[in-house]
C-alpha cells in the first residue's frame, strides 16, 4: 500500500503544482509586492516600523479562493471524467487510499503555496528594514495563511468530488469563490442581518464562516477567544470538507449515476 | 491460472426504481473469451464495472478467483493526463501495480508506440493502444475490456484485435463488449448477449467446418451423429460439421479410429458470431 500511497501523492502534487499554478500564485506574490510598496504598507513600516495586515493580504483577500481552488478543483473530477480513476481502481488500489492521497497532497500543497506567497514578501520587508529578526513575519502569518489555504484546498477537492466533469468544477470554484470573499460575504450577512433583524455580534460570528475573516482573526494574538475561535473555524471548515467528500466520493457511483 | 476465474451469481443492479441488471448468472474460465454483445442500454457497462470491483451489486455474487490484485480493465474511453509522455504514464501504473517498467515498454515496440511521445500527440488509435498496454502491466489473469474498437479505424480495429488475440493466447480470460458484432469474429470463444438487463444467451461459439473424407460406411456415420452434428452429401465424402472451434480435433481423431481418411478440413465463415446473434435475435422473435 505504501509505494502506491506516495506514488499516487507524488502524481498528485505533480498535477496540482504545475506551470499554471506556478504563475498564479508567482503573479499574487507579485500583487502582494505592489500593494505593500505602493501602499500604507510601506509607509507604516518605514515610520511605524509596524506592518498592516491588509497591505499583505489584500490580493489574497480579493483573489485568493480563486487561485486556490484553480490548484484543486479537478483534482478528481479530471481523472473520472476521463476514466483515469477507473484504471486507477483496477490497479489494486482501494478509493479510501485514493482520496487519502488526495487529502495529503492538498497539506503539501497548500504548504508550498503559502511559502510561494510569504517568501518574497517576508525578504522584501528584511531588505527595506535591513533587520532579519522581520523574519517573524513568515512566521507569525505563515500558520494563518495556511489554514487559510488549506480551507479552500479541502473546499476545492469537495467541488472536485462533488462536480461531474472538470467544467462543472470551475464554475462551482467561481461560484464559491466569490461568496466566500470576505467583502462580498459580509455585505451579504449584512443584508440578510438587517432582514432577518440580526444584533451585530451574531453578524460579526457569522461572518467568520468567510475564510478571509478567519485568517484575519487567527493573524492577532492579542484577542485568545477570537483567535481560538478561528482555529476552531479553520479545522471544522477543513474537517467537515474532507468528512463529506470522503462520504460522497466513496459512494459516489451508487448515487449520482446517470446524472 | 485454472478454473473459474471469474462467478456471477444472480447479480442484480437498480438505481432508484430503475433495475438495471436483472439476475445475471454466468461464469468465465482462464482461457476463455467471452463477448459481451447488445444493444446500447442493454447494461453492458455495468456489468463490467460490477465485474471489475467500480460498482458494488444491489443483489448477487460477484467472485473474482485471481491470483494478482489487479485486473486489465480497458475503459470505453480514456485520456491520461495529456502533458505526460506515454513512458511515464506507463511508469505511474507499473509503480502502482509493483511491477517492472520493462514489459510495458516492450510491449510499445511491439506495437510500435513510441515511448518518449506526449499523451496529446497520440492518434484515437494510439491511444487505444497506450490504454490495452495499462490494462496489461503485470500481466492479469482476467480483462475486462469495454468496447475496445469503439471510434477506431478498420486498420487499428484489427491490431487491437490481435493484441486481444495475443492475450488470450497466452491463457488469459477476457469479457469483452461491443455492439459490433464484426470486431469480436476470431476473438471470442464464447457469446453472451444482453437485452434489458438480461442474459438471453451465452454460450460457446460455433463454427462450421468442412471435412473432405473417403466415403464413409452407413455405421460408421450412424455412430459419428450419436455425437456430432453434422451433415454429409449424397458420396458421404463432405462433412458440414458445426461446432466449437476446440470440438472438431476430437471429431477428426475419431474420424481416424474409424479408419477414415481425411483429405482436409477447411474453417466456413458461415456461422460466425453476426449469424449466430441474427439466429438467437430471430429465435426470441418467433
Amino acid at each position: 500500500m505504501s509505494n502506491s500511497f506516495f506514488q499516487l501523492i507524488q502524481r498528485d502534487i505533480k498535477k496540482t503544482l504545475n506551470f499554471r499554478a506556478f504563475l498564479i500564485w508567482i503573479s499574487l506574490s507579485g500583487l502582494c509586492l505592489f500593494f505593500f510598496i505602493f501602499s500604507n504598507g510601506r509607509y507604516d513600516l518605514v515610520e511605524n516600523g509596524t506592518i498592516d495586515f491588509m497591505s499583505l493580504f489584500l490580493p489574497q483577500i480579493i483573489f485568493g479562493p480563486w487561485a486556490i481552488l484553480s490548484v484543486y478543483y479537478d483534482l478528481i473530477s479530471s481523472d473520472r471524467e476521463h476514466n483515469v480513476l477507473d484504471c486507477i481502481l483496477c490497479s489494486g488500489i482501494k478509493k479510501k487510499t485514493v482520496f487519502l492521497s488526495k487529502m495529503l497532497t492538498s497539506l503539501i500543497v497548500s504548504l508550498v503555496l503559502s511559502l510561494i506567497y510569504l517568501l518574497p514578501i517576508t525578504l522584501t520587508i528584511i531588505s527595506i528594514t535591513k533587520e532579519i529578526n522581520y523574519i517573524v513575519v513568515l512566521i507569525k502569518y505563515f500558520l494563518p495563511l495556511w489554514g487559510y489555504i488549506m480551507v479552500f484546498s479541502s473546499l476545492g477537492i469537495l467541488i472536485s468530488v462533488i462536480a461531474r466533469s472538470s467544467k462543472a468544477a470551475l464554475i462551482w470554484s467561481l461560484a464559491c469563490g466569490l461568496i466566500l470573499m470576505p467583502r462580498f460575504f459580509m455585505l451579504l450577512i449584512e443584508g440578510l442581518g438587517t432582514i432577518l433583524r440580526w444584533s451585530q455580534t451574531t453578524k460579526d460570528w457569522i461572518s467568520l464562516i468567510s475564510p478571509g475573516v478567519l485568517m484575519s482573526a487567527l493573524s492577532d494574538f492579542t484577542n485568545t477567544e477570537i483567535f481560538l475561535t478561528s482555529i476552531a473555524g479553520f479545522s471544522l471548515f477543513v474537517f467537515l470538507s474532507f468528512i463529506l467528500g470522503y462520504v460522497i466520493f466513496i459512494n459516489q457511483d451508487e448515487w449520482n449515476y446517470g446524472e | 491460472m485454472s478454473g473459474k476465474v471469474l462467478q456471477i451469481r444472480n447479480l442484480r443492479k437498480s438505481f432508484g426504481k430503475t433495475m438495471i441488471l436483472q439476475g445475471i448468472d454466468f461464469d468465465l474460465s482462464a482461457g476463455e473469451v467471452y463477448g459481451l454483445v447488445g444493444q446500447n442500454g442493454a447494461g453492458k457497462t455495468t456489468l463490467m464495472r460490477i465485474a471489475s470491483g467500480l460498482m458494488k451489486p444491489s443483489n448477487g455474487i460477484v467472485t473474482v478467483n485471481t491470483l494478482k490484485k489487479y485486473l486489465g480493465y480497458m475503459p470505453q474511453s480514456c485520456r491520461f493526463d495529456d502533458r505526460s509522455s506515454v513512458t511515464k504514464t506507463l511508469s505511474i501504473f507499473s509503480k502502482l501495480r509493483g511491477v517492472d517498467l520493462k514489459a510495458s515498454l516492450e510491449m510499445c515496440e511491439r506495437l510500435e508506440l513510441d515511448p518518449s511521445k506526449r499523451v496529446k500527440h497520440l492518434s484515437p488509435g494510439q491511444q487505444k493502444k497506450l490504454q490495452i498496454i495499462i490494462a496489461m502491466t503485470g500481466g492479469p489473469d482476467l480483462y475486462i475490456l469495454d468496447e475496445p474498437t469503439a471510434g477506431l479505424d478498420p486498420y487499428a480495429t484489427n491490431e487491437i484485435k490481435q493484441i486481444i488475440l495475443s492475450i488470450q493466447k497466452s491463457g488469459k480470460s477476457i469479457l469483452i463488449s461491443s455492439h459490433i458484432l464484426a470486431d469480436m469474429n476470431n476473438i471470442c470463444t464464447h457469446i453472451a448477449i444482453m437485452e434489458i438487463g438480461r442474459l438471453i444467451c451465452n454460450r460457446p461459439i460455433k463454427t462450421s467446418f468442412i471435412v473432405k473424407t473417403s466415403p464413409m460406411t452407413a455405421d460408421n456415420l450412424l455412430k459419428l451423429q450419436n455425437k456430432y452434428q453434422f451433415k454429409v452429401n449424397e458420396t458421404a465424402t463432405l462433412l458440414d460439421v458445426t461446432c466449437e472451434e476446440k470440438a472438431i480435433s476430437m471429431f477428426i481423431r475419431e474420424l481416424g479410429l474409424c479408419n477414415i481418411d481425411i483429405f482436409g478440413v477447411t474453417a466456413s465463415n458461415v456461422k460466425n458470431i453476426v449469424g449466430q446473434y441474427m439466429d438467437l435475435k430471430g429465435d426470441k422473435n418467433q
